[in-house]
């Protein structure tokens, strides 16, 4: 029987509407970790990330993205989180985020995080981050620009077998 | 990731089914290597369980040439990838490849579907494709049809492999 190199550790599904989506005590042991997350929220915006509650200026990120009509990019220099999508969506289309947390235990390097983000109604993208900080991840919070997470929101954690 | 099926052509054929999806899973990955019978390059349609309805997608794609070239929407009949397989006339022996992640399929929601695909033709041309797909179906997936662009079809050794988180 081949091994599931994927873990799941934690699920989310919610069943009311929040602002944040927080994954704490992540456990140690494992190479990468994978957030896949489907929804919609309550008005439109782009979904970020933080590590470990730091809201300091401490997140570089890049994207580019194509809106079904022209394709962009863009670029950030320690904000204050990490992109991880470039906009989430109201009402029925579902957003949807891949994101990579690359050697999230890793004590000698910064963080990198990567995002595929997709809605049929806004676009596709491709984004990374990093995490301008050396410490082992503990906590991910992921939550949109502006408004909430919409019921029935659901984001799984899984970890990749080193 | 568990391998549910793998599928390698031994002749050309125009489609390729992936039926009898097990639904004790949560997301579906499909690993993609494939050249086409004809042509230079076409597109990688996608459906589900038989139904050419519901469908839509966006898409964004580099040719090399440039940092990112226009994107653009489907039809409501696929999910289309966009040249994202090479074609007969490309480099010999090379394929293109694409991996589709489908969270979620088993659920009684609208299905999302993220595709990342390339190919590359020894330096001569290449094409990297992200996709964004929705099945606005609330059925669990079954079976995922992948079909080369109208009038064509995959090339021999052309593999799909399932697996499911």
């Amino acid at each position: 029987m081949p091994t599931m190199t994927y873990t799941n550790l934690a699920t989310v599904k919610l069943t009311a509407a929040t602002s944040s989506i927080i994954f704490d005590s992540v456990p140690f042991g494992f190479g990468d970790l994978i957030i896949v997350v489907q929804g919609t929220t309550s008005v439109s915006g782009n979904g970020r990330m933080r590590l470990n509650s730091d809201s300091g200026n401490n997140y570089s990120y890049v994207y580019m993205g194509g809106n079904g009509t022209t394709a962009s990019s863009n670029t950030a220099t320690l904000d204050n989180y990490a992109r991880v999508s470039r906009d989430a969506d109201t009402g029925a289309s579902p957003l949807q985020m891949n994101i990579n947390i690359m050697d999230y235990s890793a004590t000698n390097k910064h963080k990198t995080i990567l995002s595929r983000a997709n809605n049929v109604v806004s676009g596709t993208e491709g984004l990374v981050s990093r995490w301008q900080s050396t410490a082992v991840v503990t906590t991910i919070e992921i939550f949109a620009s502006a408004g909430t997470w919409d019921i029935g929101t659901t984001a799984i954690l899984y970890g990749v077998v080193a | 990731m568990r391998l549910i099926q793998t599928t390698a052509l031994t002749g050309s054929q125009s489609s390729i089914v992936l039926s009898s999806i097990p639904q004790n899973f949560t997301d579906l990955v499909v690993l993609i290597s494939a050249r086409l019978a004809s042509g230079g390059s076409g597109d990688l349609i996608v459906d589900f369980n038989g139904v050419t309805t519901d469908l839509s997608s966006i898409r964004m794609g580099g040719s090399g040439a440039t940092g990112g070239s226009g994107s653009s929407s489907s039809s409501a009949t696929a999910i289309v990838d966009q040249n994202s397989n090479v074609g007969a006339t490309v480099f010999a022996n090379t394929f293109g490849s694409a991996t589709i992640y489908i969270p979620n399929y088993s659920g009684n929601s609208s299905k999302t579907v993220s595709i990342d695909s390339n190919g590359e033709n020894n330096g001569t041309s290449a094409s990297q494709n992200l996709v964004a797909g929705r099945w606005a179906d609330t059925s669990a997936i079954t079976s995922i049809r992948l079909t080369a662009e109208a009038g064509v079809s995959f090339a021999a050794s052309t593999t799909v492999s399932l697996y499911a988180v």
